[in-house]
């Protein structure tokens, strides 16, 4: 025998104790052993997971957190939180992404710590760049002798959260309930301080299964949850800012994710009145709804500008400098501002870089950075403005806002004539399908909870923005396929404010995992999705034609590899497949109207619904 | 291909002498007719221009109808530029747009897609669009 065949003999040979009968007696056959416990370990992780207040639980069912499940759904009565059946991790962490993004706190997600992970994890690269708390369990068997099968084996991992720790804000594998019951607490807490961003759990599965210890259970007990307070500027840098804010003669507020909350636009408006500066948001990605559509200080000029201040705005560097096109390689970006102008951050990126993924942008020169949570900051530099301002500077900042306030709506009309070109052309122009839209929904307390950037951001243009629910932004890192389920999870956010929820989503996006429009429509979430329908991954085409005329090549073999197209996809019959409401495809500008309306009358009754309106590329 | 006016073959023929001159000043003749005939041959056809249009990918930046896409393309139907300045801008564009050279299309192509985006319809004003007008002003 070999000694590989002999240690596997002596691994599956009898226990000792059976092979050792009674004297004088017969071998019995040992008895068959049945396993129960009134209390598994799984029934306190649900104690924990209800103290941290989460509403909902997204997962796609996995077995390395089976007990989890079921003490969730049985232990807990499957309240607070709720679970939410998940066609696709990516989805369940999408999901969270965008209902953190409304109701400001994260939900939780379940998945396996192996295939349940790879599959999450570009979602969680999205959270994480566009920082944002989404709480993350993992499965996982750690103890080799308890793996049962294949499998197990397979699904099982020595650091489960290692594939995502580049991009995650905190892990932790605790090794008993009680090391589970504090991190399981410090990571709500660590992902909801400012920058927010994705944490990750290991529920370990003997853990879970085996039952508390008698020993144990006086001992364990659930820790309290100190929210922390988000990190404020510094107070000689805010006054020093407040000083340079003041003497400016024409400042530039450009705000990326300022507004975490209602109170971020609330203040950002505020300090904007107090100086009547201009605000703007970033050039290319517009990442919060961080200041109201039609306000007159909407606006502003870098180029112009004495000061310009970024606040959270990543790669800020691009704000101040002309992008380099794609197709001149090599160029150098050329700084827009003028000579001597002031540049000044505050922003809380500095507190959560990685070095593996790369983020944090080019670097930025500038003359102050204030390394804090701009939102948090706000109103110590509203006060220190307020104190410096003299009776001349209040008549110049007036003098100064009458002329932003023409400007801007100067810009709002232009925009206005700008959306009639194209007006009756099939494809749909987006400014069409924008402008439809907006005549449906402008009496209603709407949410748009989608991404604008491949719409030419018509609704931002067109639509009466005021309120932080209004615009969720964008997916933070360009992952594609965040569309669909970060829509449906705000959507579920708005559910209980009674708001309705629009999606305009795009065709590519959503073929990433379109099982979402299931969960939609088993759970009942309603929301209005309108396809942008171009038929093709379009950013990727215009690509390959811009690499094909560098090369003096055949343009036209662009869309190959690129277009979704022979055959089309048929989204309303996708959707009616998950079971909701599905019309179009809509060709004719004309049809659109009638058929949003009809979309919209199911989801007032509390059921999604998909328009499939093909759309021209952008 | 160098331009053959009527002055430069007049001071060409002086130069040559008797039947020569009528052989030489005959094949000249037909030479002229058959380039000016192929300048002629093909005025631009808004009809090719549509189809060159759409199979050079000029629709994903600029949209169907050159209503012009935001920042991905501006408009450019109708266009406002005479061809000359359209066909120089193509070969030699700024910001974000690539250079189409000659190989991938040639002048005549961007003519004819010239004469189609000549075709393209100028935007009603949104004053007289019911979704838009009352939008103004706010």
């Amino acid at each position: 025998m070999s000694g590989a065949a002999a240690g596997a003999a002596a691994f599956v040979s009898t226990p000792l104790a059976a092979q050792a009968p009674a004297q004088g007696q017969p071998a019995a056959a040992p008895p068959e052993a049945v396993y129960t416990t009134d209390r598994p370990g799984s029934d306190f992780m649900v104690d924990l997971i209800k103290s941290l207040g989460f509403e909902y639980a997204a997962a796609n069912p996995g077995g390395s957190f089976r007990a989890l499940h079921e003490s969730l759904v049985n232990y807990g009565g499957n309240r607070m939180p709720e679970l939410l059946t998940c066609c696709h991790e990516e989805s369940s962490v999408a999901m969270a992404h965008g209902y953190a993004k409304i109701e400001g706190k994260p939900m939780l997600v379940m998945a396996h710590g192996t295939v349940g992970l790879q599959h999450a994890s570009m979602a969680i690269y999205n959270a994480y760049a566009d920082r944002v708390p989404v709480y993350i369990v993992l499965g996982n068997i750690l103890d080799a002798g308890w793996r049962r099968n294949d499998v197990e084996w397979t699904h099982a991992v020595q650091d489960a959260a290692a594939m995502v720790r580049d991009c995650i804000k905190w892990d932790d594998t605790p090794v008993s309930l009680g090391h589970f019951a504090e991190s399981a607490v410090r990571a709500y807490k660590i992902a909801m301080t400012p920058p927010m961003g994705p944490v990750v759990l290991v529920a370990d599965g003997p853990m879970q299964e085996e039952a508390i210890p008698m020993a144990d259970r006086p001992r364990l007990r659930v820790p309290k949850l100190t929210p922390t307070t988000p990190p404020a500027g510094d107070s000689a840098a805010v006054a020093e800012l407040a000083r340079l804010l003041v003497a400016a003669d024409n400042p530039a507020i450009i705000a990326g994710r300022a507004a975490r909350t209602p109170q971020g636009l609330t203040r950002l408006v505020e300090l904007a009145e107090l100086l009547q500066a201009p605000v703007q948001d970033g050039k290319q990605f517009v990442q919060r709804m961080n200041f109201p559509s039609r306000h007159p200080l909407r606006g502003g000029n870098v180029a112009e500008a004495d000061l310009v201040l970024g606040l959270e705005m990543p790669d800020f560097f691009q704000q101040i400098h002309t992008l380099t096109p794609i197709n001149r390689l090599g160029m150098e970006s050329r700084r827009q501002t003028r000579p001597g102008t002031k540049i000044v951050t505050i922003s809380s990126h500095e507190l959560l870089s990685n070095s593996n993924y790369q983020d944090f942008g080019r670097y930025t020169e500038a003359d102050l950075a204030i390394v804090a949570d701009a939102e948090a900051t706000l109103p110590s530099l509203i006060e220190a403005c307020r104190r410096l301002i003299t009776p001349d500077r209040r008549r110049l900042f007036d003098a100064r806002g009458r002329r932003l306030a023409e400007a801007s709506q100067a810009v709002r009309d232009l925009n206005i004539e700008q959306a009639a070109w194209g007006w009756d052309a099939s494809p749909i122009s987006t400014a069409r399908m924008a402008a439809e839209l907006w005549n449906l929904i402008k009496d209603e307390d709407w949410s748009l909870v989608s991404d604008t950037t491949f719409v030419n951001h018509w609704p931002l243009k067109l639509w009466d923005l005021t309120k932080h629910y209004h615009y969720i932004g964008w997916s933070g890192a360009y992952g594609i396929g965040y569309g669909a389920p970060a829509a449906v999870g705000a959507a579920l956010a708005n559910k209980k404010h009674g708001r309705l929820s629009v999606n305009i989503q795009c065709d590519g996006d959503l073929n990433y995992a379109p099982g979402v429009l299931w969960t939609a429509a088993h759970h009942r979430i309603p929301l209005l999705t309108v396809m942008h329908n171009n038929r093709a991954y379009h950013q990727e085409r215009m690509f390959v034609a811009d690499m094909a005329a560098r090369a003096n090549r055949d343009v036209s073999r662009s869309n190959i590899g690129n277009e979704l197209a022979d055959p089309f996809i048929d989204y309303a019959s996708l959707a009616k497949a998950y079971g909701m409401f599905g019309v179009g495809p809509i060709e004719n500008p004309n049809d659109l109207g009638p058929a949003l309306k009809r979309a919209l009358d199911v989801v007032k009754r509390g059921e999604p619904a998909l328009v499939d309106v093909v759309t021209q590329p952008r | 291909m160098r331009a053959w006016g009527l002055e430069g073959l007049g001071a060409w023929m002086n130069r040559t002498s008797g039947c020569r001159r009528v052989v030489l000043a005959l094949f000249a003749l037909a030479l002229f007719a058959t380039v000016a005939s192929a300048d002629q041959a093909a005025p631009p056809s808004a009809e090719k221009g549509k189809r060159l249009y759409a199979g050079n990918a000029c629709y994903f930046c600029h949209g169907t109808l050159g209503q012009g896409l935001g920042v991905n393309g501006a408009r450019i139907g109708p266009p406002s530029r005479a061809v000359a300045g359209f066909i120089a801008y193509v070969r030699r564009p700024t910001g974000a747009m690539p250079a189409f050279t000659d190989r991938i299309l040639p002048d005549a192509d961007l003519a004819d897609i010239y004469a189609f985006l000549r075709t393209m319809p100028t935007a009603k004003a949104a004053k007289d669009i019911p979704l838009l007008g009352p939008l103004k002003g706010k």
